[in-house]
């Protein structure tokens, strides 16, 4: 895995903005269609099972815009501490919170404000006290060394411009001997040079 | 895999670009939705 070689094409906050503007539609309007599915839908064909849908919010399904499934590489234990990089409208911090009951905590992080908000009303309305939402980049995690037992991340390293430096922030936050469990994308075909300058094949 | 984790794994591969509601690319790239894990040393 090698960093995106981002820098010569587009400037950092320019590249974060289209990634920022993309997924506040998918929070403020996901029904609109996308170059990628969402939602229960999505939920389903990545293999959740509905038992761990049962009690998240409608409104924190409908934004899920996941690669993978976290949970299939294993369930999370009572009391696990848990980092969600890139939580989105909190799916899966939600689903982690559940796991890890009320002696365990979560925390999710992105960096789209109409996301984060949409999660803690989401963790509002499940009752859930155990998980909290911040503001961040996936690059400068807003959590303490060595708190996680676990980090998951669903369709998020992908579009973070410095991925050595997100992987170095996962590695800073989890314990010693503690585990990734990450959904993402992997692209077999090597990625032309048209294609790279195009900031929307960056954005999802 | 970077940051000096161990045990890199990809343990599923779908295709979750298929048939989305607007057009991907993601078929140019042959890109798959993965699933992988990693673990941090203990020291």
């Amino acid at each position: 895995m090698t960093s995106s070689p981002y820098e010569t094409l587009f400037e950092l906050d320019d590249l974060r903005e289209a990634i920022r503007n993309e997924y506040h539609a998918v929070a403020c309007d996901p029904g609109r269609g996308f170059h990628f599915h969402t939602g229960r839908p999505l939920a389903a064909r990545l293999g959740y099972r509905e038992a761990w849908l049962a009690g998240i919010p409608e409104s924190s399904i409908e934004s899920f815009a996941g690669t993978g499934n976290p949970f299939r590489l294993g369930t999370l234990a009572p009391g696990e501490r848990v980092v969600d990089v890139g939580c989105g409208a909190g799916f899966d911090s939600l689903i982690a919170a559940r796991m890890v009951g009320p002696t365990g905590r979560v925390i999710g992080v992105d960096m789209t404000p109409a996301m984060v908000e949409k999660a803690r009303t989401g963790a509002h309305a499940a009752g859930l006290e155990n998980v909290e939402f911040h503001l961040g980049f996936g690059e400068t995690l807003p959590v303490p060394d060595a708190f996680a037992d676990v980090v998951i991340s669903n369709g998020v390293l992908n579009l973070m411009p410095d991925k050595a430096a997100a992987l170095a922030e996962m590695a800073r936050v989890l314990r010693p001997g503690g585990r990734l469990q990450i959904g993402d994308i992997l692209v077999q075909i090597p990625v032309h040079d048209r294609a790279k300058r195009r900031v929307d094949l960056w954005t999802g | 895999v970077a940051a000096g984790f161990l045990d890199f794994e990809i343990t599923n591969r779908d295709d979750v670009y298929k048939d989305a509601p607007q057009q991907s690319y993601a078929w140019e790239f042959g890109t798959l939705g993965i699933d992988f894990r990693a673990r941090k040393p203990e020291r």
